[in-house]
This record gives structure tokens, C-alpha cells and sequence, in this order.
């Protein structure tokens, strides 16, 4: 059988081509072009102090302890969503306090953000996870915003906020916050907020766009950051460690849902006072552990792992979230024997 | 280079490029995915989470396939060190295909992820794994080994904690939730008691709520069919060890050279072309082809009285009956009797009688229409029209309602109707439970973006949401399609109210349209040429006021506009009801406004609109349209006497509650029952109970044990009869019988199983033996017809020349045949020769009562249910599991009566003639039903149900409005031991 005739050249031209095509597809899908892309991995290195990051920790929020407890759900938040946690019954939780710190030594006082990390195990199998923060709005409104709030504070430049507050008019409530409202003495007098939206899907298909936050049951008691800095660098976790054994600590959990219109993309963005609120039940938190050894140490608390009858709504946060989380996680993981496993190992 | 036979298999092929796509794609959303912050990053990962799954089996597939057909030869000028590339990056090719995706999935188990592969199967590996379906294991098999893993020290989060049956008892004792399937998981156990609200002597210590055969409550968040029914359909067919057989004859039902689901009246999509069968059809076979017998051998072990102690479940559980059988008084026992002592006995009994109505003989809509056909003329010929039958009690409102309207007791709309409808109604009737397959019509039109109007008191799943299991794509997707587009929660005895409302604002609407000169919104032309009372009907509506419907039904105003205005944008609207309209007082005059509504706009006659009563037995309608009905039409018996020369009777028989009522004053001394379990089937049923034990003889024709056989007479017989699977073999070779359904399509169903036992006969056959032994000289050759259902066939020709002509030729086309059907041409057989708008005295379908602590109870049937067949304690949808001593109720009824969830109470009916009816042992489920009306499963609750409650005008039982009071259990009885 004659073969056609080709030209040796055409064919590698070909080959090549196609090569060349399918590597500048990958490379663009990669972003290798597009440098100003946010990637997952820039914006952990961004999170990074300028000693560099705690090797094995958290790249941020870094300081925390473990808790363990239980969601006893009062059977309310069934309207709203179809997920088993919403039905009336206790479900087992593992959490973490935790400070808005990528230093996982930074005192207590130092740190104006605290959060709480949650997830609910249900008995279908599922697990709602909740990464939550105090203050009452996000700082910024989209990611790339966050990075740039990010690169601001951590550069010399001395206008650097200045500059950024500047181009984000949305940061005047957070910066508000952060410097007017009163710090507490104890995690369990503090309140947590989703303050990112998702959206609850009802028994019969009906969605609904809510956000929620964890009010604590103790008395907030005002304590200013000095006083607190007396108290000792670690005292959130002594304190909470000695209360939480002296007695289970509670939350009650409130959906609050948003009414057409009201800003669900952006969490920056208060929604009105008067939208209408749901009490959906109580964590209890019964059990503080460190997190040395403790449960919570390899949880990601990825606020995209939601059960049937949660989804992510049209905030860009938790997606972003979600890959930093992802990044973050993979680097300490990796850096497994750089943490201080041992109750008598200490940071290296 | 390479010759023909030199290549790959086409299934390697397919494979290798079905691979290629993925891994090609894969390697995109990977990179982009690790890249990004975008939102788009969430349906990256998770595509490629699935796609890595999907590139594990197809590679595992690819290598079994590779292992089974081997790959072609390289060429042989090949050089050694590229042959040895060549097999290199073959093997590390593979490696990678399948180490890849593990390697995925190990990192999120190691990460804590739950990894959920389908919605309701969590891969968890726990050790119960048999408890799972054959469609899981399928999954287990494919995923060996595969559980979450939980780091951390807590033992009661790591991974699978069995729950031993205390444990769970106790969960439901602290009022959490818990499937009552024990393989589900992560179920936590340890911890809950701690946490209970309530006092510790209800926690697990408490013996009598562990023996107590009580309910745990569950929310099901699933959709309605999907995967929960295909898990549910393979259990049946396991717990019934009929696995193999069973498939076998699933996949032969409802098609064309198959057998009839005996599951529900629901018309088979054009016979010819699809396979379709449901969940609860699925488990009324396996019902049929259980594997276990009751055999001479069981009642020679067990007495009557030994029997009495045991469950109405129990009791059907024992499996197929295998020889007739014969009361012994002497012993207590049930004893063998050949088939010709057994007629002879009951020929003897029935011409011992002074008068030919002494005897009552049961249909139950089973039967088939020769069975039907040749017991009616038996009953005939020997003197009486006692005919109670299974319609009595369902849809007689129907049979009695709709000619006064249209002028024929049967649906007008066809399958095919469905997917012409602009809007569709359903009207008490939950099609997830009694006649599933109409789901796929709803889907269909679901998906058409056809609304969908729902009045139920209850939420049902099925009405809400759904997963066709037929639909590959919905399945593997985990999709789910929403039915209701409205749902009115009305309250029970509301329908009528809701229903004058939403005419009362179709026809406001017409006036105003009117007055604006706009178009009419009803058909004027309609209700010019073919409608009789119109004027009437409107000045009625006009007249009722807006605060008695409101009241009545318990709708918000809004709600029923948003209704009528549904119903007035569809140009052709079909609208499906069921026992919901029926079983109450004026359940007649319900069925008749629904007509109302279809005819303001003309719905009838034209494609897309028609109404639909939805039966539940296959043939009940069927059974009709053979002459079983106590209250023959002339012309039926005319043509009976000129076919087979016989004067017929003509007095009126008795329905069920004429017939129990006979019992009851000793006026009756027979009762034959064609199938059925009458005893449990009828209201008020101590009352039967007693009036059916003094009766002379008792016949059951059965499939399988049940409690009538033993409420007996002196006499009692029980004849055991093939089940509709089964190959029925008589002296003419193997027959056919034929059944009609709910839309009127007629068409031949035969078995396909061995029969379970030699001594069974048909039912055809046992009818025929029977009269024989009664009507010896008769004049009519009853063994011809036992012999071959074709003479049986020619008759009915006879009989009803017009709806039957050609039957024996047309039931052999595919699909059968269509009875003709007047009111789709809008020909109107009644007394006005045209369709007839008829008033509702009012809006209340039931007499009101005073007592203010008044509940509505409508009694229902479980998921796991077929009329008084029980297949499991389970009811998912409804989140029942494990028991059925169930009332739902609405929490502020509960808390009105200071009632908890999971209290015992108590439940007594209002009746107004002096005996006290009381049922206890409930316990209470809060439930999304309105305020005022609580739900209750039957024949549980039938004993609250007074016989003298039924229908004005047909006679059928108000099962779905029974006045009840609640109250919580006194507290003696909880602990009788104390």
C-alpha cells in the first residue's frame, strides 16, 4: 500500500501546533498570563507576616483552641432550610476560637478580630461547617479588595491605608468598629456573625438568602485592651478553658433573612435592622480542648462544606474563601513536623 | 500498519475516548480551579471531584475490559527500547488512572471532608452494610473500602457508631431525630442523654417505651421517588427473598405480553413502547411472589385463637396460602379440604337459604373483569343483586356524582391528556403513595412549566418534590423536579369552600372582564350549547360569603386568587382528585363542584382538560362496568335476561354498609368475599367483627392470610387463588384476563410465574366451581367458561355490545382498548341531555359540631401500605419510621393540649349515638397540617369511624372528616405493670 506524500515538515508543524495550542490553553486556564490574577496562592502569601508564616499553623487566624459540643436545634429553622441540622435534635459540633492572627503566639490584646469555627455532624452524613468573626461587617466587599486591604496594611509605606481607605469607602464602618466598640475579656461573651450570605432551601424548593450569627448567652462585660494585656498574653484561652469546665457555654443561633434587594453580594453591607430573624437553636459548648492534639487542629472550617439545604449564594466570599482555606490547609499539612504536636513541645 | 483484526475492541474504543475527554478536561479544571478565587471555583472543584470518580470506574471498567479482550500486538519493526516505552507508559498510563482519583479521595478523607458520592448514601463503610440495597452495594463494590475518616479524639465522632436498638429508642425518647435504619451511619449516641430536656425516667430506662412498639420520627429531606425508591424497591424484593423472580417480573409488568400491576389504577403509557413501574407497584408483586407459604402444616401448629393474638402485619407476613382449607370447630384449627368438598359445601349453604339475600358477596377491586363479570352473573342467577364491593368505599361519590353531572361515573381524561394540559389540579390525593406513576405525568408537565395546583391538608413529599427513577439524567445527577407550583394546605372539609372561592373569583373576574368590555373569561358558548343550572349555580356563588369560605377552608384569600387566576389563563385544565373529595358527608356533592369548575371554562371535550378521579384498586372500575353494583341499571339487567335467559333480580342489593348492617340484625347469613380483607376494610369494625361471627358460613377467596380469615362463621372456608403474576393454565391452555383502568383503557394482563402451589386456581376458576355447585341445572355451562376466558369474553360482547364490541380481537392489540367515553364528545347521557351545574347547599362538607376541642381526622395509608396490606412500619416521606400508632398534628393543637412530641394519647370520636369509640397508644408526630385537623393511618383508626358516617348519597364511609377529640394518655395505661 502506497502511502500518501507528506511533507516530513508539514506533519512536525502540525504536531507542533497542536502542542503549542493545547500548552498556551493550559497555561492560560493556569493563568500563567494573566499575572494580576488573585490566586488562592497569592492571596495566602499575602496573609504572611514579614518574618514569614508560622510554619504547620493556620496562615491565618492561627491562634486558637478546640472545643466540642453540640447544636441542639430548636426545630424553627425547618421552614427555612431542608437540611437535617434544621430539624428539632442535638447534633454533635467541633469548633475553634480562634484570633484573626497569622501569628499563633500574637498576645491576646494585639488582636482586634476574634472568630469562631464550627461543624455540625448530622446523622445523614453531612456537615455544616461555619468559619464566623465578631465584627459586625466585613472590612472590604470583594476578595481582590481584601488582598489589597492585605498588601496596605502590611506595606511601609506610611499612606498606605490611608490610601486604601481612600478607594474603599466600604471599610468606614469596619475601621468604626475596630476602633470604637468595646473589647470583652472572654470569648464566650463575644458574638459571631457569618457576615458572608448563603442561601437556605426549604422543604419545598423555596429559597431563601440568609445570614447568621451566634449570640453568646453570657454578659458581654467591656474590658479596654490594656486591661487585657495585663491579664496575660494567652488569657482568652485560660479563661474559656476554666469557664467552659465550670459549666457548658451557650449560643443561640439566629438566621436572619434578607428581603428582595437587601445587599446579599456583599458583606461589607449591613442589612437593615428590621429583617426578619429566626432563633434556629443553641450551641453548646461543652468540652475545651488546646488544639495541640486536639479535634479541631486538622479541621479546614471551609464555609462551603454545607449540607443539602444550604448553598452558597451570590457573595463572592466563601468561593474565595473556600480556595485560600484549600491552599492554607495543603501548606500546613505539609508542614506537619514544624508544629508542636507534644503538650511539652513548644513553637521551634 | 495496522491490519482489521489488528485493532482494539469498539468497547476499548469507546472507552479510550470517553477517557480521554475526561482526563483532558480534568487536567483544565484542575489547574484553573488551583488558580482561582473566583466563585466559578466551587462548581470547578466540585466537577472535579465527580469526574475523578467517574475516571475511577471507567478505568477500572477500561482494565477489566483490557484484562478480557487484550490489546493488539505493536508493530513488529518496531525498536526494542520504543516497545519498551510503549509498555511503559501503557502500565504507568493505567497507574495514573486509577492512583490518581484515589489519591484525591484519600486527601479529603484525610482532610475530614464528608464525602457524600450520592444524596442519602454517605460512603461511610460502616459494618451494616447489608442493610443497604443491591444499588448500594453496587456502589460499596465500586468504592471498596471507602469511609470518612475523623480525626480527633472523640470517640462518638469517629465515623460509624452503631446504634443498638435502646439506644435509638432513647434518641427518640429525647425527641431527636434518627432514621430507624441503623446503617445510616454516624448516629450519635453517647452524648444525647446528657443533653435531654427532659426528666431522665423517659431516657432508656423507661421498659415500657422499650417495648412498646414505638415510631421514631425523621425528617426526609430527599425528593420524592430518586433513589430512596429504588433502595426502597430492592429491599421489598430482599425482605421477600424473591430478589431474582422478582426482577424478572417487575421489568414483564404493565408491558404488553406482561401482567397488570395489581399496585393502583394509574393507565401504562401506550403498552408498546416503555417500561415503567413504581415503588409501590414493585412492592404489591413482591407482595404477591414471596418466597414464604402458608401451608396445612402452619395451621395444623397454630389454633384460630393462637392467630387472633397476632398482627394484621404478622399475619399477611406468613406468605402465599397453599391448599383450601376448612374450619374445624372441634380443634380450632384450619384443616385441608379438597377444592370439590369446598363448593359443594358452599352450594349446600347458600340453597339452604330461605332467601337468596341472606347472602352478601364481596368484590375487591382485584378482581378481574371475567372473574367479575361471571360472579355477578352467578350471584344473579341464584337471586340477589348483595353486591358490597371495594368501591363502596372509596369512589362511589364518584359513580353516584358524576352522572347526575356528565353523565358517566368514570374519568374523562386519557394519559396523553397530560401533556396537553395548560394547568393541573390535584385534589386530595397524594399520588406519591397510592398511585405513583402518575408522578411521571406530573414531572412531564413539571418540566413543561405547567402549574401545578395542590389542595392537601397534608405536605406531602410527593406533591412537592420529585426524582423520576426512570429518568437516567435527574438520577445521576441527584436532580429533583418541583410538582406543586401552588400549595393549598386547605383545612380537612375545606374543598368546597376553596372551591367556591376560587369560582366565586373566576366568575367576579368574568363580570369585571365584562363591564370592561374585555374578553369573557368563562366559555360562554360552552355553557350556552352544553350546560344545564348555570344561572342558578352563579346566584349561589354570588351569595356565599366571602367570610364563611374563608373560614372554611382556612386559605388566605390571596392564595386562592393566585388559584384563579392559574385555572384562568390555562385554556385547558385537568383536574385529578381522590378519597380526599370522597370519604365524607356530602362527598357526592364535592365531586360534583369540581365539575363546576371544570365546566365555567369549558374543560371538558377538548385536548388537555377532562377530570380525573384517581382509583386505587387496578380493576375497581372495572368491576362496575362488569354489573358489580348493588344498584343495577335497567338496561344491564335487560340484556343479562337476553343473553343467557335468565329474569335477573331487581330489587336493589346492599352496599357495604347495607351489608354489614344486615350482619349486624341477622338478616344476613353468608358472606363470600372475592379477595379483600372486608373485616378490616369497613368502619366501625368491633361491630362487624361481632355481626361476622355469627354468620353461617364465611368464604374468603384469598392470596395470602389475613385477619377475615379469622373473624369466621360457623362455617368457613378459605379458597386460596393465583395473584395476577402468576401463570394461570386452565383446560383451554394459559389465559389471559383482562382489567380497566382509571382513564377507561381496557387491556389483558397475564402471569408470568409459576404458580406457587398446584392446588391454587384462578379466580375465574374458583367463581365457576362454585356457582357450579350451586347451579348445577342452571342452564349455563360454567366449566366452558372456567376453561377458556375467551367464551367468558364473547358474553361480555354479548352483554355490552356497544362498549365491547370486537373485545376478544381488540384486547389483543397492544395497549388495548379505549371504552368510549360521551363526555369526551361532549355527549351528555343525563336527565337535562346536557352537563349539569349542580348547587352545594352552603360550604361545609360536614355537619359542624359544637365541642370546641374538635379535631378533623382523615385517615390515611402509609407509604409502606396497600389499603389494609401493610408491607413495613415505615412512612419515609412523612418521617415515620418503625411503627404506626402515629397521629400528625399541628403543634398548636399540641400545645393547646399540652401534647409533646412523642406523647401517648388517646383519640375518641364524636359520635352522636351514644357508644363510645376510642382508640389509645397514638403517639404524636407535629406535622404540617393545618390547625384543626389531625391525620391518622387506617384500619388503625377505622374503629373511631361510626358505620351509620358515611355519604348522604353513596353510602361510602366520611373516613377523611371524622370528628375526634385528642387527649393525652391517662397515665394508668402507659405502665399497666405498675
Amino acid at each position: 500500500m502506497l502511502e500518501p506524500y507528506r511533507s516530513r515538515l508539514g506533519s512536525l508543524a502540525l504536531i507542533a501546533v497542536v502542542i503549542g495550542a493545547g500548552a498556551a490553553a493550559f497555561a492560560y486556564t493556569a493563568g500563567w498570563f494573566s499575572l494580576e490574577r488573585l490566586t488562592p496562592r497569592r492571596l495566602v502569601a499575602a496573609l504572611a507576616p514579614p518574618t514569614g508564616p508560622a510554619l504547620g499553623h493556620r496562615r491565618n487566624h492561627a491562634k486558637g483552641i478546640c472545643f466540642a459540643g453540640v447544636f441542639d436545634a430548636n426545630g424553627a429553622g425547618a421552614e427555612l432550610s431542608r437540611a437535617q441540622v434544621f430539624a428539632r435534635g442535638q447534633y454533635p459540633v467541633l469548633g475553634r476560637f480562634n484570633l484573626g492572627t497569622p501569628d499563633p503566639n500574637a498576645p491576646d490584646a494585639t488582636v482586634r478580630v476574634r472568630g469562631l469555627g464550627i461543624s455540625i455532624a448530622t446523622p445523614d452524613g453531612q456537615d455544616w461547617r461555619s468559619a464566623m468573626i465578631d465584627p459586625p461587617v466585613f472590612p472590604v466587599s470583594t476578595p481582590q479588595g481584601f488582598y489589597e486591604l492585605l498588601l496596605a496594611s502590611a506595606s511601609r509605606d506610611p499612606n498606605a491605608m490611608k490610601n486604601f481607605a481612600a478607594a474603599h469607602p466600604e471599610f468606614a464602618p469596619f475601621g468604626d468598629w475596630a476602633k470604637n466598640a468595646p473589647w470583652t475579656g472572654s470569648y464566650a461573651e463575644d458574638r459571631f456573625n457569618s457576615l458572608n450570605s448563603f442561601v437556605f432551601v426549604d422543604n419545598a424548593g423555596a429559597e431563601h438568602v440568609v445570614r447568621w450569627s451566634l449570640l453568646p448567652a453570657a454578659q458581654p462585660v467591656p474590658i479596654s485592651p490594656d486591661d487585657l494585656a495585663k491579664r496575660g498574653p494567652d488569657f482568652l484561652d485560660e479563661e474559656i478553658a476554666q469557664r467552659g469546665a465550670g459549666a457548658p457555654q451557650r449560643w443561640t443561633m439566629v438566621v436572619t433573612i434578607a428581603n428582595p434587594g437587601d445587599p446579599t453580594a456583599d458583606p461589607s453591607k449591613a442589612w437593615p435592622e428590621d429583617r426578619r430573624t429566626v432563633e434556629v437553636g443553641t450551641l453548646v459548648v461543652q468540652k475545651i480542648e488546646a488544639e495541640r492534639d486536639g479535634p479541631c487542629r486538622d479541621i479546614n472550617f471551609d464555609p462551603t462544606v454545607l449540607p443539602t439545604g444550604i448553598k452558597v449564594s451570590d457573595d463572592p466570599f466563601p468561593a474565595a474563601r473556600s480556595a485560600a482555606y484549600a491552599r492554607s490547609y495543603d501548606l500546613r499539612t505539609a508542614e506537619a513536623k514544624d508544629y508542636p504536636r507534644t503538650a511539652t513541645g513548644t513553637k521551634p | 500498519m495496522i491490519g482489521v483484526d489488528q485493532r482494539f475492541t469498539p468497547l476499548q474504543r469507546l472507552l479510550h475516548w470517553l477517557m480521554a475527554v475526561c482526563i483532558l478536561a480534568m487536567l483544565f479544571i484542575g489547574v484553573g480551579m488551583v488558580s482561582t478565587t473566583m466563585p466559578k471555583f466551587l462548581p470547578l472543584v466540585a466537577t472535579h471531584k465527580s469526574l475523578g470518580i467517574a475516571i475511577l470506574v471507567l478505568a477500572l471498567i477500561r482494565l477489566a475490559v483490557r484484562l478480557r479482550y487484550g490489546a493488539p500486538s505493536l508493530p513488529a519493526d518496531l525498536p526494542e527500547p520504543m516497545k519498551l516505552a510503549a509498555y511503559l507508559s501503557h502500565y504507568s498510563l493505567y497507574a495514573l488512572m486509577i492512583g490518581m482519583p484515589l489519591l484525591g479521595w484519600a486527601m479529603l478523607s484525610a482532610a475530614a471532608y464528608p464525602v457524600v458520592v450520592f444524596r442519602g448514601l454517605e460512603a461511610s463503610g460502616d459494618p451494616t452494610a447489608e442493610r443497604q440495597s443491591a444499588y448500594l452495594a453496587l456502589g460499596r463494590a465500586l468504592l471498596p473500602g471507602f469511609r470518612v475518616f475523623r480525626p480527633g479524639p472523640d470517640a462518638c465522632r469517629g465515623g460509624a457508631v452503631p446504634c443498638a436498638d435502646p439506644a435509638r429508642r432513647r434518641v427518640r425518647n429525647d425527641g431527636v431525630g434518627v432514621g430507624a435504619d441503623p446503617g445510616r451511619g454516624r448516629i450519635v449516641c453517647e452524648r444525647l442523654p446528657a443533653m435531654s430536656n427532659r426528666p431522665p425516667d423517659t431516657a432508656a430506662g423507661d421498659s415500657n417505651h422499650e417495648q412498646a412498639d414505638g415510631p421514631v420520627f425523621a425528617p426526609y429531606a430527599a425528593p420524592a421517588g430518586g433513589w430512596g425508591a429504588l433502595h426502597a424497591t430492592a429491599r421489598a424484593l430482599r425482605e421477600q427473598s424473591v430478589e431474582l423472580k422478582g426482577s424478572r417480573a417487575l421489568l414483564s409488568m404493565n408491558q404488553p405480553d406482561g401482567f397488570d400491576c395489581p399496585g393502583c389504577a394509574w393507565s401504562d403509557p401506550r403498552h408498546t413502547s416503555s417500561f415503567e413501574f413504581c415503588e409501590n407497584g414493585a412492592k404489591a408483586v413482591t407482595w404477591e411472589l414471596t418466597k414464604r407459604r402458608v401451608t396445612r402444616e402452619f395451621f395444623a401448629a397454630h389454633t384460630v385463637r393462637q392467630l387472633e393474638q397476632e398482627s394484621d402485619y404478622w399475619l399477611e407476613e406468613q406468605g402465599r396460602l397453599t391448599e383450601p382449607m376448612r374450619y374445624d370447630h372441634a380443634t380450632d384449627h384450619y384443616v385441608p379440604v379438597g377444592w370439590d368438598d369446598a363448593f359443594a359445601l358452599v352450594g349446600r349453604e347458600l340453597n339452604a337459604l330461605d332467601d337468596p339475600n341472606e347472602a352478601e358477596f364481596y368484590t375487591s377491586g382485584r378482581t378481574s373483569n371475567e372473574a367479575a363479570f361471571m360472579y355477578q352473573l352467578f350471584v344473579r342467577r341464584f337471586g340477589t343483586n348483595n353486591f358490597p364491593d371495594c368501591s363502596n368505599m372509596c369512589h362511589e361519590p364518584t359513580s353516584v356524582g358524576l352522572p347526575e353531572s356528565i353523565g358517566i361515573g368514570k374519568g374523562t381524561v386519557l394519559l396523553d391528556d397530560f401533556a396537553d394540559a395548560e394547568a393541573i389540579f390535584i385534589i386530595g390525593q397524594n399520588p406519591g403513595t397510592n398511585s405513583p406513576r402518575m408522578l411521571t405525568e406530573l414531572h412531564r408537565a413539571s418540566r413543561r412549566k405547567v402549574p401545578i395546583v395542590v389542595f392537601n391538608p397534608l405536605r406531602e413529599r410527593a406533591l412537592e418534590r420529585f426524582a423520576a427513577p426512570q429518568d437516567p439524567v435527574e438520577m445521576a445527577t441527584l436532580g429533583e423536579t418541583r410538582i406543586a407550583s401552588e400549595y393549598c394546605q386547605v383545612r380537612i372539609g375545606g374543598d368546597v369552600a376553596a372551591l367556591k372561592g376560587v369560582m366565586k373569583l373566576v366568575l367576579e373576574a368574568h363580570d369585571e372582564a365584562l363591564r370592561n368590555g374585555a374578553e369573557p373569561v368563562l366559555d360562554l358558548d360552552f355553557i350556552a350549547n352544553h350546560t344545564h343550572g348555570f344561572e342558578a349555580f352563579a346566584d349561589d356563588l354570588r351569595q356565599t360569603s366571602w367570610e364563611d369560605i374563608l373560614r372554611v377552608c382556612g386559605l388566605p384569600r390571596d392564595q386562592l386568587q393566585r388559584v384563579a387566576a392559574v385555572y384562568m389563563r390555562a385554556r385547558a385544565v385537568i383536574l385529578v382528585y381522590g378519597m380526599g373529595i370522597t370519604q365524607h358527608r356530602l362527598g357526592t356533592a364535592n365531586v360534583q363542584q369540581i365539575v363546576n369548575l371544570l365546566l365555567l371554562r369549558g374543560n371538558f371535550g377538548k385536548p388537555g382538560a377532562g377530570i380525573c378521579p384517581v382509583r386505587g384498586h387496578s380493576n375497581v372500575q372495572g368491576d362496575r362496568t362488569m354489573g358489580i353494583d348493588e344498584k343495577p341499571k335497567t338496561a344491564l339487567l335487560d340484556q343479562l335476561e337476553k343473553v343467557f335467559g335468565f329474569g335477573p333480580p331487581r330489587a336493589h342489593g346492599h352496599n357495604v354498609v347495607n351489608a354489614v348492617q344486615a350482619m349486624v340484625d341477622g338478616r344476613a347469613k353468608v358472606f363470600i368475599g372475592l379477595g379483600g380483607n372486608f373485616v378490616r376494610a369497613v368502619p366501625d369494625w368491633t361491630v362487624a367483627e361481632a355481626a361476622m361471627r355469627r354468620l353461617r358460613l364465611t368464604v374468603a377467596v384469598s392470596t395470602k392470610l389475613n385477619r377475615g380469615h379469622l373473624v369466621h362463621g360457623e362455617e368457613a372456608l378459605i379458597l386460596p387463588a393465583l395473584a395476577r403474576s402468576d401463570i394461570d393454565m386452565q383446560a383451554g391452555g394459559r389465559q389471559a384476563v383482562t382489567v380497566e383502568d382509571s382513564m377507561s383503557m381496557v387491556h389483558a394482563s397475564s402471569g408470568l410465574v409459576e404458580p406457587q402451589s398446584e392446588h391454587l386456581k384462578s379466580e375465574v376458576a374458583i367463581v365457576c366451581g362454585m356457582a357450579k355447585a350451586t347451579l348445577p341445572d342452571c342452564g349455563i355451562d360454567w366449566d366452558s367458561y372456567g376453561a377458556d376466558y375467551n367464551r367468558i369474553r364473547d358474553k361480555i360482547e354479548a352483554v355490552f355490545p356497544d362498549l365491547f364490541a370486537d373485545f376478544n380481537k381488540r384486547v389483543r392489540q397492544p395497549g388495548g382498548f379505549h371504552l368510549t367515553n360521551p363526555p369526551r364528545q361532549r355527549v351528555w347521557n343525563t336527565a337535562t341531555g346536557r352537563a349539569n351545574f349542580l348547587l352545594f347547599p352552603a360550604v361545609e362538607e360536614d355537619p359542624p359540631v359544637s365541642d370546641p376541642a374538635m379535631l378533623r381526622l382523615a385517615t390515611l395509608r402509609s407509604h409502606d401500605q396497600y389499603n389494609t396490606t401493610i408491607y413495613s412500619l415505615d412512612d419515609r416521606y412523612r418521617g415515620v419510621f418503625g411503627g404506626r400508632m402515629v397521629v400528625f398534628m399541628n403543634e398548636a393543637d399540641m400545645q393547646a393540649r399540652g401534647i409533646a412530641e412523642g406523647d401517648e394519647v388517646e383519640i375518641e370520636s364524636l359520635a352522636k349515638d351514644g357508644k363510645r369509640r376510642v382508640v389509645s397508644g397514638f403517639w404524636v408526630k407535629p406535622h404540617s397540617i393545618p390547625v384543626g385537623s389531625i391525620g391518622a393511618y387506617y384500619p388503625e383508626t377505622n374503629p373511631l369511624l361510626p358505620l351509620a358516617y358515611h355519604d348522604l348519597k353513596s353510602g361510602t364511609p366520611a373516613a377523611k372528616s371524622i370528628p375526634v377529640l385528642v387527649r393525652p394518655q391517662p397515665p394508668q395505661q402507659l405502665s399497666p405493670g405498675k
